[in-house]
């Protein structure tokens, strides 16, 4: 019973008929029916625009036309409510006409009764709402399909769909920027033409047993393979693998991504990684090795330092003077060590720039009062200009210290008499741009001139015994200004002298890089 | 006269360190960590001179023990050690020695130097 009243219209230019309907409706037991009297052709059609019913009664002879026309029109005007049609006689084709017409039924007015129109009225709505239901139902499929569709059709990856003799009956668009067959090449083809010669027949095994077993290796899981493209190229593809079975047979859905880019991303990490790796164990390996090759001179230079105290008082002057060739060449050897790592770390990128302001002139002053002491050439004088004040740049002073070390120490090597004048060489605002080191020695062959920059080179001109020295020196001092953003130059005359030219720059715009 | 403790695993580096100094300072030594604890609970020395590399207990987790210890926390501690790359005397003056000297000691007066720094005026 339903709590609300069901909305009856009735088309009837009887008024007596109208009124016994009505009757009727309302001796109905439990049941409330709103009814509204349509008493023309062209009432009944404003009604059934105007507003909507649960249902309609109809007279099959109305005043302006003829009822299954207006049955017709109603159909056309958007009515939805069933209609059922009233006549005055029983005529069976009028009966099979009205049906067709979509009339839910066919009642002969003198034969009604109240339980009679009721049931009626009751079938024909519950009748209707089945049949909306299901044309909701088919449009719901129907629009959920085209979803479906345009997701499958518009998914990045490759959506294949094949049947059990693995040819191709779906090709979505992913499918054809993955392998390069449009849709119209592809469908009909075996599964075979998309994977390289060596998993065909596997693949051919994997179906068989499967049409047999219904088991399966790759179903439902997600594998890593080879695709073959429509150009022959190979490329590595994710393949998600389903089966379902249909009343035409069983099919198999392949979900296809290309990794391409992936693995060429792993791969890449994986290199980086591994050199990352390399570096670190070389760097650890330099650090082991500096401390050992130290820790023996450290009792060698240690004992030889004791032993020139000569606190007993009993060793000669031949005995001190073998104990300072000990203590000397022990020490070139700490800086032979020294360069050597150098040279490593720098060749391992473990080097980094530690900038800070500091006063150029300072940094050239201790250098040379540390050489100045050390210097065994007393024929050569070092001269050092520097202007005064001078204003402080943001520089790594150790690094370079170590460059000037280099630069002078190599002057000093190379230079028998005269000078060794190091000038520092500032901008209009104070700050240093250029420190200039120019000796007066044997000087280098134009030839020669960036060759010096090469580790492990020294000139051959005979000099090679007469100038001790690992060759790392100049090597060195260049990777030191090229990692600063320095440059370092040279001009030399031989028979004349050298300059060695370090172009400065204020490192404060520098991010600190290694 | 200033107690200087010499903590090295090789005897070599001790006597050089014991030659150099004993004109001036007290030398005690010890051979590995926690002997050297335990002799600095006992007989406080005024500077620790402490190698880096040893086996069993390394000369910064000496430090670290050094620097929680309620008696011991501020002896001067100064790592001579044969770390010595670019970089190192920083990370070691960062992990709390008070001073660093690189092996090999190429020039025995900033040993002196060093020292008197932490132990002024020797007698």
């Amino acid at each position: 019973m339903s709590p609300t009243p069901t909305r009856v219209l009735l088309i009837e230019d009887a008024e007596f008929d109208y009124l016994l309907t009505r009757r009727m409706l309302s001796s109905v037991p439990g049941q409330t029916f709103e009814l509204e009297w349509a008493s023309s052709w062209q009432a009944g059609i404003e009604a059934i625009r105007r507003a909507s019913y649960d249902v309609c009664l109809l007279d099959f002879r109305i005043n302006g036309g003829d009822g299954l026309e207006l049955l017709k029109e109603a159909r056309q005007s958007g009515c939805r409510a069933p209609v059922i049609v009233l006549t005055g006689v029983a005529d069976y084709r009028l009966d099979v006409e009205a049906m067709q017409l979509g009339a839910a039924d066919y009642l002969v007015k003198d034969q009604l009764t109240p339980a009679l129109l009721e049931r009626s009225i009751r079938y024909a709505i519950t009748e209707a709402r089945t049949t909306d239901e299901l044309r909701r139902q088919q449009q719901e499929a129907r629009s959920s399909e085209l979803r479906f569709r345009s997701v499958v059709q518009s998914a990045g990856d490759a959506i294949v769909l094949a049947d059990e003799k693995a040819k191709i009956v779906f090709w979505n668009q992913g499918a054809e920027a993955v392998f390069g067959y449009s849709e119209a090449e592809i469908i009909g083809l075996s599964l075979d033409v998309l994977m390289p010669e060596r998993y065909r027949e596997r693949h051919r095994a994997g179906m068989e047993r499967f049409r047999v077993t219904g088991k399966a290796h790759l179903i439902g899981r997600t594998v890593e393979l080879e695709g073959l493209r429509k150009d022959g190229t190979e490329f590595p593809l994710e393949l998600s693998l389903a089966a379902w079975r249909t009343a035409e047979g069983t099919f198999f859905t392949g979900i296809i991504r290309d990794i391409s880019e992936r693995k060429h991303a792993e791969e890449m990490r994986c290199a980086k990684d591994a050199a990352e790796e390399a570096n670190q164990a070389k760097s650890n390996f330099l650090a082991r090795m500096s401390h050992e090759l130290r820790t023996p001179l450290h009792a060698i230079i240690g004992f030889a330092n004791i032993l020139t105290q000569n606190k007993a008082g009993n060793l000669t002057k031949q005995h001190l003077d073998f104990i300072e060739r000990i203590l000397l060449n022990a020490k070139d050897q700490v800086r032979l060590i020294d360069s050597i790592l150098d040279v490593s770390k720098i060749e391992a990128g473990r080097m980094d720039v530690e900038a800070a302001p500091a006063d150029v002139g300072a940094i050239v002053r201790d250098v040379v009062k540390q050489l100045d002491a050390e210097k065994r050439n007393p024929g050569v004088e070092i001269v050092v200009r520097t202007p005064q004040p001078m204003t402080p740049m943001v520089t790594d002073a150790a690094k370079l210290k170590q460059v000037l070390v280099n630069l002078i120490q190599n002057a000093l090597k190379f230079t028998d008499r005269g000078s060794v004048t190091i000038d520092v060489i500032t901008g209009r605002d104070g700050a240093p741009v250029r420190i200039d080191v120019t000796d007066t020695g044997t000087g280098i062959p134009a030839g020669a001139l960036q060759e010096i920059f090469e580790p492990f080179q020294q000139l051959e001109m005979g000099t090679n015994r007469r100038f001790g020295g690992t060759g790392l020196g100049l090597s060195i001092s260049r990777s030191l200004c090229d990692l600063m953003g320095y440059r370092l130059d040279v001009q030399s005359q031989p028979g004349v002298g050298s300059t060695f030219s370090v172009v400065l720059r204020d490192l404060s715009r520098l991010p600190r890089t290694a | 006269m200033h107690k200087i403790a010499v903590v090295d695993d090789n005897a070599d580096n001790r006597l050089i360190i014991r030659t150099i100094l004993e004109d001036q300072y007290e030398i005690i030594e010890f051979s590995s960590g926690l002997e050297a604890i335990e002799g600095f609970r006992n007989n406080r020395p005024d500077v620790v001179i402490l190698d880096i590399s040893l086996p069993e207990m390394d000369g910064t987790e000496i430090l670290r023990r050094i620097r929680e210890d309620s008696q011991l926390h501020d002896l001067p501690v100064v790592a001579l050690t044969a770390h010595a790359m670019v970089g190192d005397r920083e990370k070691y003056l960062a992990a709390g020695f008070n001073d660093y000297v690189a092996k090999p000691i190429l020039d025995m007066n900033v040993l002196f130097t060093t020292i008197k720094r932490w132990a002024p005026a020797p007698g």
